[in-house]
């Protein structure tokens, strides 16, 4: 299944087309590029704008690496961070990965930008935190689904999941399944994510005068992660 | 003392006032005899049989004492024989009718033997002497028939000693015809012996008495109390001792002594003794102080000789635990003639029944045998042992395992296959080792195949010739096929099979979209899942643009369900064709 471990503060994807593993903060903006190599890379820029501020350059050069013809992702991390101010990056399954050190659902972000972002794999998107509710458009034409959560591409394929939260019930036949935990995982992160105020802008009057709660929640979360066996 | 005559100076004394001193004389001596009562024979006159020959006399013994009624004194000293057939008148005392009798009784009576004779004065002869003597007295009763007969009455002036009992044609009297008998001891009969003076004359002071109680306080009454309790306690009426007021010796004994110091405490020892020995807790007899005098011997021949009863019981375990050929237990018990079709029993020993029901029960698997009644299989919650099992694993073809229908017709079949890892059932099918054949050749035959990847319904048309072959069954324009094949499903999917196929593993779809849209409009469109439908609603959905333009490139679902869902994606600010082209991935 996509998710394939929610904590308080990350959920762990799968990628249901390449499989890729990649963890994602919830409250924080964050951008993944994906694993190497990383051919080329001295010389590059990489442009990193923080919570909507400024772009921070941050200069990638043959000292910067062991070997420069083909640079290891800790050491691109150790780059940046050595650079960026506000955020932080790590190796996330091989790959580079930055987040805000902020959280809020349009205060934090993180927007790579720079030659060197597409030699990283980073896209040139504006990753906020995730929040419940989607809206697809603006003014008359906007389209807006309360239930979905939109996750970030996944940088290595580009496939973009999107996750439900979901109020029908499973039938009882299907109740070990894994189908059933991971409606129970994304249901749970739903109603975490509004008890904490992160709905979309348009869903967030829906969200308040909600009444009913998914019937099919794993009521352990937040206090303990959930781990889910993904599909094989 | 005695009268007395006081002769004086004188006087001419007479013959009669002589004779009249000595009979004074004699009377105070009589006198004094009857008034301590003394009468009876006090020695002697025992009656016996005349010895050496009996005959009608009897023979008295010597010598012979006795005072009569009047004090007079009767003696003899030499052994005496009374002739006893005939009386004291001379008449005969022998019995005239058979089964008659008649009594006799002897008595001795006082007479005075004169002798001496002289002649007095007035030329009379008188007997100077005039001594005691004695006479014998026959005297006989009537006779009467056997048992009936009285014996003459006792005379006041005569001493009876002996009554004799006389039968018809008797010509001896024997002792046992004498009464009292001489040889019996005890026996008085009427015999007049000496008595002293009666008990009942002789008194005595109850009051000093502790157990007797006598009607009266003489001797007699006090014998016969005695002689009561001594009858009560002799016959064991009253009287009897209480075995606590018995003394009895300590008695040497194994493996128990007798301790006790009275008949009471001894037969306590006793009772608990056998008490122990009947509740066994102790003092049970040891086996081998138990003897066995032998038996009959085991069926078979073997011996069961005298022993005791430990060696024999050791010895019947034995026998029968031993497992000698020929010669085992089995072998001595006797089993009775068992009647059963198709087999019976014959008498014998258990062992020619095992044998013989061994040879039936390892026959019986190559047998064919036609089954009448249910045959049930049961066994306990999650018993892990099967209850049905073929142990053959062919290794080439396939194994017919089970066949089920009617003689004729069709029939369904089990079979299973090593190579081809399967197990099938079959309707209407039959493996001839080459080929398939129907049972009935106008129907349609069917194959259920199980494997561990696969599942497989086939059919083959009843126009199918026939024997085919078996890969007909999956190709061939008459033959129809549904297979489940698990390797196309991800573990951790679960699909039901109903009007639609619900499947709670991913599914997938296809979209596109196009059109000529103004700036900042979505684009946007919906699609069904192409491999069936979700058990409810997906709570992941993944997009994968195969091709797109004018759009944002990152489509978002809206309002999923089980079926399919919508997607939108926002477009640039142009007002121009935007297209799409994505596929998508729900779970």
């Amino acid at each position: 299944m996509p998710i394939r471990e929610l904590t308080a503060t990350d959920l762990i994807q799968t990628c249901a087309y390449c499989a890729g593993t990649h963890t994602i903060p919830l409250m924080h903006g964050c951008s993944k590029g994906k694993r190497g190599p990383y051919a080329s890379l001295v010389g590059q820029t990489l442009e990193i704008a923080v919570d909507g501020n400024t772009a921070q350059a941050v200069e990638f050069a043959a000292p910067h690496f062991s070997d420069p013809a083909n640079p290891r992702v800790h050491e691109v991390v150790d780059r940046i961070n050595a650079v960026l101010v506000g955020a932080t990056a790590d190796a996330d399954q091989h790959a580079p990965r930055i987040c805000s050190h902020t959280t809020g659902v349009d205060t934090t972000s993180i927007q790579v930008a720079g030659a060197a972002r597409e030699l990283l794999g980073f896209y040139n998107r504006r990753y906020g935190a995730r929040c419940l509710g989607v809206t697809k458009g603006s003014g008359p034409q906007a389209m807006t689904d309360v239930n979905i959560i939109d996750l970030p591409h996944c940088p290595e394929c580009g496939a973009k999941e999107c996750l439900v939260r979901t109020f029908d019930v499973t039938p009882s036949a299907y109740a070990a399944s894994a189908h059933v935990a991971h409606r129970k995982c994304v249901n749970a992160l739903a109603e975490y994510l509004k008890e904490h105020g992160y709905s979309d802008a348009d869903s967030v009057a829906v969200h308040q005068h909600e009444r009913d709660t998914p019937r099919e929640i794993d009521l352990t979360f937040p206090g303990s992660a959930i781990t889910l066996v993904p599909f094989t | 003392m005695a009268d007395r005559l006081n002769y004086y100076s004188g006087q001419r004394v007479t013959e009669a006032e002589l004779d009249l001193g000595f009979a004074l004389l004699e009377n105070a001596d009589r006198n004094l005899a009857t008034d301590i009562g003394l009468f009876g024979i006090f020695t002697g006159m025992i009656a016996t049989e005349h010895a050496p020959l009996a005959d009608l006399t009897i023979d008295l013994t010597a010598p012979g004492r006795a005072y009569d009624q009047l004090g007079r004194r009767i003696f003899y000293g030499s052994a005496q024989n009374v002739d006893v057939s005939t009386d004291e008148n001379g008449l005969a005392t022998e019995v005239s009718a058979a089964g008659n009798e008649k009594l006799l009784s002897v008595f001795i009576r006082f007479v005075r033997l004169e002798s001496d004779p002289r002649t007095d004065r007035a030329s009379q002869q008188v007997f100077f002497r005039q001594d005691e003597s004695f006479e014998f007295v026959v005297r006989q009763g009537g006779e009467a028939p056997i048992g009936t007969a009285t014996p003459p009455p006792l005379q006041s002036d005569e001493i009876l000693i002996v009554d004799i009992t006389r039968t018809f044609g008797q010509t001896q009297i024997a002792n046992a015809d004498l009464s009292p008998n001489p040889v019996v001891p005890g026996d008085v009969g009427r015999r007049q012996a000496f008595v002293l003076t009666s008990a009942d004359g002789i008194g005595v002071n109850p009051a000093s008495f502790s157990v007797l109680a006598p009607a009266a306080p003489n001797a007699q009454s006090t014998f016969d109390e005695i002689d009561d309790e001594l009858a009560d306690h002799f016959g064991g009426l009253a009287r009897r001792h209480t075995a606590s007021a018995i003394d009895a010796a300590a008695t040497a004994g194994t493996p128990n002594a007798l301790a006790g110091t009275t008949v009471r405490a001894q037969l306590d020892e006793l009772l608990a003794h056998g008490n122990d020995h009947e509740n066994e807790t102790t003092g049970a007899h040891a086996g081998s102080a138990i003897a066995f005098p032998g038996g009959t011997s085991w069926l078979g021949g073997r011996a069961n000789p005298a022993a005791d009863i430990t060696a024999q019981l050791d010895k019947i375990v034995t026998d029968l635990a031993a497992q000698v050929a020929d010669d085992d237990g089995a072998e001595r018990i006797g089993a009775a003639a068992v009647f059963g079709a198709p087999n019976s029993l014959p008498v014998g020993s258990v062992r020619a029944q095992l044998n013989a029901l061994l040879g039936f029960i390892n026959t019986f698997p190559a047998q064919a045998h036609l089954w009448t009644a249910i045959q049930s299989f049961t066994g306990p919650n999650n018993d892990t042992d099967p209850r049905w099992e073929t142990l053959r694993a062919p290794s080439s073809g396939r194994q017919l395992v089970f066949e089920l229908g009617p003689p004729s017709g069709i029939r369904h079949r089990l079979y299973y296959s090593v190579p081809l890892a399967r197990f099938e059932c079959t309707v209407n099918a039959r493996w001839t080792g080459t080929d398939w054949e129907r049972d009935d050749t106008a129907s349609t035959a069917a194959r259920y195949v199980f494997e561990r990847d696969r599942f497989d319904i086939q059919q083959i048309a009843s126009t199918v010739a026939q024997p085919f072959g078996d890969s007909l069954w999956l190709a061939g324009p008459s033959s129809k096929v549904v297979t489940v094949f698990l390797p196309n499903l991800a573990f951790g999917e679960f699909i039901q099979l109903g009007r639609e196929l619900i499947i709670s593993g991913p599914l997938v779809g296809y979209a596109a979209g196009q059109a000529y849209i103004l700036a900042n409009a979505n684009l946007g469109g919906g699609a069904s899942f192409t491999s069936g439908t979700l058990p409810s609603t997906p709570s992941s959905v993944t997009f994968n643009v195969i091709t797109q333009f004018g759009t944002d490139n990152s489509p978002s679902a809206f309002a999923p369900s089980v079926n399919g869902m919508g997607w939108f994606d926002s477009t640039d600010d142009l007002n121009k064709v935007k297209y799409m082209f994505l596929e998508f991935t729900a779970s």
